[in-house]
């Protein structure tokens, strides 16, 4: 069924998990819960340490490649058991997973990604652990989510001209 | 038990947990792992300004997203007040260690170097005093500007506001020499 309220206007970069399908919502407390779940995780995982970026940036030990391929080992093992056995989403949606958009020179993820790891490296955190800082107590971390909000808004300003 | 729920995690086990929030992502309401997109919804929520990147509806389709980074601060709060031993510091190699004293970080503790994540600007008097009689001894922080500048000046407490005074000389007389703006001018002059 078409939703009138998630056309998305901008095709080229569709908004992640605008529609689901599902016969239901799922209430917002699960996803309260899963952020706090992953919250918790980044601070033993010590992922939101500056500490932990420093020391990774400087190729100085394997903790953080550790915690990023052991991430990426689980998520691509799920994913994979959704595909196999079509599982269905708690609210009986189908479970489609986005794929990439692809451009013959891919600007958009060797430039984004440099941008971004600019933007990593520079402030000491990504935009999970900028918010899980917030929470335990950094409260100057707000600057830095303000950075990235005009970020954002200058990309969205410059966007038609930039190439993707 | 206490200790396991006191300790960071070893990356073997905390990492292969924080990939199962993708599929659990899933499984709740199809919803693709992602953090970023809430600086887009954000924006699009307050300073929309007619741009078709924020044209769309926030609430229903960023509205998951925005209690999922609810969510990620309570998590820190939660984790970080009690979930860590008191005096925590992050156990980094001993390489970083040197390399972050060399750039002139005193305190390696806590989450993040208080001497870089504060409100207080670089050369705030009442700090430097604290600093010097505390546990940052004679430390100065000049974190603001064009250029990142972390440095030891080896400050007593009573030498702290002559000593500012004169590197923020040497500084303004510099960045004037370089024909470049001066960093963050206002902060430095707060206290002349």
């Amino acid at each position: 069924m078409p939703d009138p309220h998630s056309a998305v206007v901008d095709p080229e970069t569709p908004i992640a998990g605008a529609s689901t399908g599902g016969t239901r919502d799922v209430g917002g407390a699960y996803f309260v819960l899963a952020g706090t779940l992953l919250g918790i995780l980044f601070v033993k995982a010590e992922v939101l340490t500056w500490y932990r970026i420093q020391e990774m940036f400087r190729f100085q030990s394997f903790h953080m490649y550790g915690v990023i391929a052991g991430a990426l080992a689980t998520a691509m093992a799920g994913l994979q058991l959704i595909r196999r056995f079509r599982l269905r989403s708690w609210n009986g949606g189908t479970i489609v997973v986005p794929t990439k958009v692809h451009t013959p020179l891919g600007v958009r993820y060797w430039a984004g990604g440099a941008i971004f790891g600019l933007g990593w490296g520079l402030l000491g955190a990504c935009p999970g652990p900028m918010f899980a800082l917030l929470g335990a107590g950094v409260t100057a971390i707000t600057v830095a989510i303000l950075g990235a909000m005009a970020g954002t808004w200058v990309y969205a300003l410059l966007q038609p001209r930039l190439p993707h | 038990m206490r200790e396991i729920l006191l300790q960071p995690w070893p990356w073997y086990v905390a990492g292969p947990l924080i990939g199962l929030i993708v599929p659990l992502l899933l499984m709740l309401g199809g919803k693709p792992f992602g953090i970023s997109s809430n600086l887009r919804h954000m924006c699009a929520a307050t300073v929309p300004c007619g741009l078709p990147f924020f044209t769309y509806d926030w609430k229903r389709q960023g509205g998951w997203n925005l209690l999922f980074a609810l969510g990620i601060v309570l998590g820190g709060f939660v984790a970080a007040r009690w979930m860590l031993p008191d005096g925590y510091a992050a156990a980094i190699s001993a390489a970083t260690q040197n390399d972050l004293h060399a750039l002139g970080l005193g305190d390696l503790s806590g989450l993040v170097p208080a001497e870089l994540f504060g409100w207080s600007a670089p050369d705030d008097h009442s700090r430097m005093d604290h600093a010097g009689a505390g546990r940052l001894p004679g430390r100065v922080r000049l974190a603001l500007g064009r250029r990142l500048h972390v440095r030891s000046c080896d400050l007593g407490p009573r030498g702290a506001s002559t000593a500012l005074t004169h590197r923020r000389d040497r500084i303004l007389r510099r960045w004037s020499a370089d024909d470049a703006l001066p960093p963050a001018a206002h902060l430095l002059s707060r206290h002349a």
